[in-house]
């Protein structure tokens, strides 16, 4: 896709469901932002802000032009999806990208972010499971 | 051939191939006029997208202006990279 060009309404409604699935997966909120970053990471941040229940979601921001990934976390999301697991999702990106595919990318990314976000839930769920089966032991 | 033959001929098919050309030529700018804008906030054909999960819409007067410290706090982590 050419930077700049418009999005038909079916990748729009894809990214749409993939959003909403990311969000059932993890619980967390993920926004998509694909436009112009004019001062880099800051206005990625400033665009976070805007996300309803801006600590618990999680913003994919892509300057086509610029060809700049930026993922910001909540302050809440942080603490399920760590820098690593962003790290991860922007090397999908960037190779998706670099084969033309963005709406492609930013779908990856968002179905990575997800399955890493809910395994710490999946771990300390198994954690208590233990520690409950100590108690009963 | 008759008059009417010939005014089909030489007027005839030159008028529909030049029809057919023009629709071939149009035809791309039809479909694109079917495309969504990039963005559902402003409306405008050509701008950024800007989504979010749904049930939640981006609220503009949290933070127009780029910016701003309280963003900053509300920010956790994240990773930045290019292609």
């Amino acid at each position: 896709m050419a930077p700049g060009s418009d999005f038909s309404r079916g990748q729009v409604s894809e990214l749409q469901r993939v959003i909403d699935l990311g969000r059932q997966i993890s619980g967390l909120g993920f926004g998509i932002y694909i436009g112009e970053l004019p001062y880099g990471r800051e206005s990625a941040i400033a665009r976070h802000a805007q996300l309803a229940d801006a600590p618990a979601a999680v913003l994919m921001a892509v300057d086509p032009v610029a060809r700049t990934i930026e993922i910001v976390t909540g302050s809440h999301a942080f603490r399920v999806l760590d820098d690593r697991s962003c790290e991860l999702a922007v090397l999908a990106m960037k190779s998706s990208f670099e084969a033309g595919d963005l709406v492609g990318g930013v779908r990856d990314a968002v179905n990575l972010l997800a399955q890493r976000a809910r395994a710490p839930h999946l771990a300390q769920n198994l954690g208590e499971t233990n520690n409950l089966g100590e108690l009963r032991g | 051939m008759t008059s009417g033959q010939a005014l089909l001929v030489f007027l005839g098919i030159p008028a529909a191939f030049a029809v057919l050309v023009a629709l071939l030529v149009f035809a791309g700018s039809w479909t694109r006029s079917g495309r969504a804008p990039g963005v559902s906030e402003s409306g405008e054909s050509g701008g950024p997208l800007f989504i979010q999960t749904s049930g939640a819409v981006p609220d503009p007067a949290r933070l127009p202006q780029e910016i701003g410290a309280s963003s900053i706090a509300v920010a956790g982590g994240g990773a930045h990279g290019s292609w």
